[in-house]
């Protein structure tokens, strides 16, 4: 039926996901949280995440202007966003966050410029991926939470 | 409920994204969560919810406070167990977590399962409660709930090589001491050290002098007699690790002035009342003079060395009670002090070097020792905390009517308008010191580094004294 290949495609769009690197196991984690008490969990995170997530990049890009960067600061918000990034899940962005922070502790300014526009890059992708895939969700209608295949 | 559901778990992390999860974690745990984003919210909480939470969970970085620090003053005032959480694993981080008395340490991403076992840590520090008051009964108790625990998935806390341990344990201190035998009363409670008995257990210590003392000595001095040795020696042992960690931490800060952690700070500040969380008397040299007003405690620090022993008479109220009364911080802003700043320091100059005082904060104990920067946790430390609500116009203290503080609440000006000491010259005039400390040199109290020295904690009376702090 209709909702049975939405359920697949929905399926299939997680598991993309999951294969290319953009999710780890704590995505999951908030799968399994999610239940009837809490029927949009994942959702309500994710969102939560982008949005209070905003104000620590901000900072980290006023201090990357700097003339004179701080990388002590700077390696201070990053552990920050790391930490945070890793409540969901986002692989791609926390490794970007460690490439970030290994640039600090070098003392690499350049580097740091370069690495953020990166991470970046993989913070906006992973917020669009999950828009799409959450608005799928919603279209399919409700699915029994399995156990994410692993 | 069946256990370990039900069980009361305070979750602080400011990261609002984890403290989400965590929430839902810890409820499809079965257990009573709260949260909380800010470690000095926590610890208002947990202050005014005495023996309302079985657990704290706190991140390690927290903007107002160090989570360390928050872990300590849990420890201290409401010996919870803490369990401290980071994304940062690092060894050192981790042993500073230990060091300072976290009973577990979690990395972020935190797993369900490392959550579901939290409850083994509210049991074990139970038991080891029970063991500490050394009685027939304790092993009895430990046996009984060994047996609940034995159905539980994960009940090795329990095992043998834990109740051997503690046997031990139970040994060695009862060799020691056999007062404690067959209190049954005493077997279950837990004490709760709240100012008055810090006093007493602080001025016992000082009497008998710090590197001298031992629990056994205390105890006899406190004149308690409803408090074991047990309790004074598990009480004594944080009282170190605390005094240790403040004169680590005083022998690096510079200057007081970081509202964050405030605290109080000795240094040259020349006078400058420093409230926020402290005032910082800045006399000579060696004087240390610093008040610190936490939340509910006014931690007064240093003094003038001038003051000679008996020079110094001196209370001081403690403010004890809900957080409404108080703080003594919010006695003037140090920062608009600046001008008075001669006349306080003035007014504490009459006051020995170091002189401390502390004040513990009513519902539970909260103390700060004075040394050198008594990393205390003060209510105000921050602007917004400075402002009670009702401008605490005196802090009792719950079931002591002569701790008291009244103080003018309202920080106007700096002047910290303090009752005059009989001493000579320059008096203090809010803060009677009590003479009992005048008998102590001031090589005594000095810093609390030493921890060698005493530290005095002055007792709070009730008119008092300290109250007046209104900006004049």
């Amino acid at each position: 039926m209709q909702g049975n290949q939405l359920h697949r495609q929905l399926a299939h769009m997680r598991q993309s996901l999951f294969d290319q690197g953009f999710l780890d196991e704590q995505f999951v984690q908030l799968e399994e949280l999610q239940d009837d008490a809490n029927p949009n969990f994942v959702e309500e995170v994710v969102t939560l995440f982008y949005k209070d997530s905003t104000r620590l990049l901000h900072n980290i890009e006023l201090s990357l202007e700097k003339n004179t960067l701080d990388f002590t600061k700077l390696d201070g918000y990053m552990h920050q966003f790391k930490g945070s990034s890793s409540s969901i899940g986002a692989k791609k962005v926390i490794y970007e966050c460690k490439q970030f922070r290994e640039c600090c502790r070098a003392g690499n300014g350049e580097g740091c410029k370069r690495t953020f526009q990166q991470l970046k890059k993989e913070y906006a992708t992973l917020k669009k991926k999950l828009e799409t895939y959450f608005q799928f969700a919603r279209q399919a209608g409700p699915t029994e939470t399995a156990c994410p295949p692993k | 409920m069946p256990f370990p559901a039900g069980l009361r778990v305070l979750v602080v992390d400011d990261d609002p994204t984890w403290l989400k999860i965590l929430e839902k974690m810890l409820k499809k745990c079965s257990y009573e969560v709260t949260t909380c984003c800010l470690a000095i919210e926590a610890l208002k909480l947990l202050r005014q919810r005495k023996h309302g939470f079985d657990i704290v969970i706190s991140d390690v970085n927290m903007p107002d406070m160090d989570g360390f620090k928050l872990l300590e003053h849990v420890g201290l005032e409401m010996d919870l167990p803490v369990i401290m959480m980071s994304v940062d694993g690092e060894t050192s981080r981790v042993m500073k977590g230990v060091h300072h008395g976290a009973c577990d340490y979690l990395l972020k991403p935190i797993r369900m399962k490392e959550l579901r076992n939290i409850w083994q840590h509210v049991f074990r520090k139970r038991i080891h409660e029970v063991r500490d008051i050394e009685s027939h009964e304790g092993i009895e108790e430990i046996q009984m709930m060994r047996n609940g625990l034995d159905q539980s998935d994960d009940g090795y806390l329990l095992s043998g090589g834990d109740l051997t341990s503690g046997k031990k344990r139970k040994d060695v201190e009862n060799k020691h001491d056999d007062k404690d035998f067959g209190d049954p009363s005493v077997k279950k409670a837990r004490v709760v050290w709240t100012v008055d008995l810090h006093q007493k257990f602080v001025k016992a210590v000082n009497q008998i002098g710090f590197d001298k003392v031992g629990p056994k000595k205390i105890l006899d001095l406190m004149n308690v007699p409803w408090l074991t040795r047990e309790n004074v020696a598990s009480h004594l042992q944080k009282y170190r690790l605390y005094l240790s960690r403040l004169q680590r931490e005083n022998d690096l800060k510079a200057s007081f002035g970081g509202i964050k952690h405030s605290d109080l700070y000795s240094k040259d500040t020349a006078g400058s009342l420093c409230l926020q969380n402290s005032i910082n008397m800045q006399q000579n040299d060696s004087a240390n003079g610093n008040y610190g007003f936490s939340g509910n405690t006014i931690l007064v620090q240093g003094v003038d060395p001038k003051i000679h022993e008996g020079d110094v008479k001196g209370t001081i109220s403690v403010p004890i009670a809900e957080p409404k009364n108080a703080m003594i911080s919010d006695i003037p802003d140090p920062q608009k002090a600046s001008s008075s700043q001669a006349g306080h320091n003035h007014s504490f100059r009459p006051l020995k070097s170091d002189v401390n005082y502390a004040a513990f904060d009513s519902t539970i104990t909260q103390y700060s020792w004075n040394g050198e920067v008594p990393d205390i946790q003060f209510k105000q430390v921050h602007e917004p905390y400075l402002q009670l609500k009702d401008g605490f116009s005196h802090l009792p203290l719950p079931g002591d009517p002569q701790h008291h503080i009244p103080v003018n609440g309202r920080p106007t000006t700096p002047s910290i308008n303090l009752r005059p000491l009989n001493t000579a010259g320059d008096k203090l005039t809010a803060i009677e010191i009590k003479p009992s400390y005048a008998k102590h040199r001031s090589n005594h109290i000095r810093h609390v580094a030493p921890l060698g020295s005493a530290i005095d904690l002055y007792s709070v009376q009730s008119e008092s004294h300290l109250a007046n702090f209104h900006a004049s």
